[in-house]
C-alpha cells in the first residue's frame, strides 16, 4: 500500500526549502567580472585567432615528428658508437 | 539550455553571457543545496562558489563528453560534499545551527504553520541521512538530470541509482515516522 503522504513528500523535496536571494545573479556576476577569462577558453580562442600558434592537431603532429626524429638521431648515435668500437677492436 | 552559443560568446570576451547560465541554474542549484541540508546562508555561499568554480573551469568542459547540467552538478556536488565533510570534522555544522527559523511575529494561518513545521522536520530528517545518500536524493529532484546523469555524477550505474534511491526513500520515510512519533 502506498503512503498517502508520498506525493506531498515528493512535492516538498522537489520544490526545495530555499529561495534564490534577491540580487544573487548580480553578486555572482560582480565576482565573475574580477576573474580572468576561463583558461582553456582563452587558449582556444587564441588558437582560432592567431597565426603564431599551430592548431591542436598540427601541434600533435609536430610532437610526434620530434619524437621520431629524436629517436632516429639517438639510434644513429648508438650505431656510430658500436661501429667505432668494432672498428677499433678490428684495427688492434 | 544550449550552452555552446554561450561558451562562444564568452570566448569572444562577452562575460555577460554567463548571466544566462546563472539565471537558468540558480533555482535548481538552491533546491539541491537545500536538500543537501544547507541553510540559506550556507547555500548562498556554496552556490556562489559553484558558479565561480564553473566559470574558472569552463575551458575544461567538453560538450562531447558531458551535458552541461551534469558537469555543473558534479562540480556543485563535490564542492558541497567536501564542505560538509570538512564542517563535520570541524564539528561546526550542528543540526539546524543557522536555519531560517526565526519566529515570525505575525500570526500565520494554521495550514501555513503546519506546512512550515513539516518542512522543518523534513530538513532535520534529511540531515540525518549519510552524505552519499543525501546527495543522490538531492540530485534526484533536479529536473535537468535523469537517472543516467545521476549515475554519472555519483559514479554508479543507472540501476544502482534506482535501487539506492528506493532504499533512501524508505529510510527517509522511517526517519520521518520516528520523528513524528517523538513529537507526539
Amino acid at each position: 500500500m502506498s503512503d498517502p503522504q508520498e506525493p506531498l513528500l515528493d512535492k516538498e523535496l522537489a520544490v526545495g526549502f530555499l529561495e534564490v536571494p534577491d540580487g544573487f545573479e548580480q553578486r555572482v556576476m560582480a565576482r565573475i567580472g574580477l576573474e580572468p577569462l576561463p583558461e582553456g577558453l582563452a587558449e582556444r580562442s587564441a588558437e582560432r585567432v592567431g597565426w603564431a600558434r599551430p592548431g591542436r592537431r598540427a601541434r600533435r603532429w609536430i610532437e610526434w615528428l620530434a619524437l621520431i626524429g629524436g629517436t632516429l638521431v639517438g639510434l644513429l648515435q648508438l650505431f656510430a658508437f658500436i661501429f667505432g668500437v668494432w672498428t677499433t677492436s678490428n684495427l688492434s | 539550455m544550449d550552452i555552446i552559443p554561450i561558451i562562444n560568446r564568452i570566448k569572444a570576451g562577452d562575460r555577460s553571457a554567463y548571466a544566462a547560465v546563472i539565471r537558468h541554474y540558480q533555482r535548481p542549484l538552491f533546491g539541491f543545496l537545500g536538500r543537501m541540508g544547507l541553510s540559506q546562508a550556507q547555500a548562498e555561499d556554496m552556490a556562489q562558489e559553484a558558479f565561480l568554480r564553473a566559470w574558472q573551469k569552463l575551458g575544461e568542459f567538453d560538450p562531447k563528453r558531458a551535458v552541461f547540467a551534469t558537469w555543473l552538478f558534479t562540480l556543485a556536488r563535490n564542492l558541497t560534499l567536501n564542505e560538509l565533510a570538512r564542517a563535520s570534522i570541524r564539528q561546526e555544522l550542528t543540526l539546524g545551527d543557522d536555519l531560517p527559523d526565526a519566529v515570525d511575529p505575525q500570526p500565520q494561518p494554521l495550514d501555513a504553520l503546519l506546512a512550515g513545521e513539516r518542512v522543518q522536520r523534513l530538513q532535520a530528517v534529511l540531515r540525518q541521512l549519510p552524505l552519499d545518500d543525501r546527495s543522490i536524493l538531492a540530485l534526484a529532484y533536479v529536473e535537468e538530470l535523469d537517472m543516467a546523469a545521476i549515475g554519472r555524477i555519483e559514479g554508479c550505474s543507472t540501476g544502482a541509482v534506482k535501487t539506492r534511491l528506493y532504499r533512501i526513500r524508505e529510510k527517509l520515510r522511517q526517519l520521518l515516522a520516528t520523528s513524528l512519533e517523538k513529537q507526539i
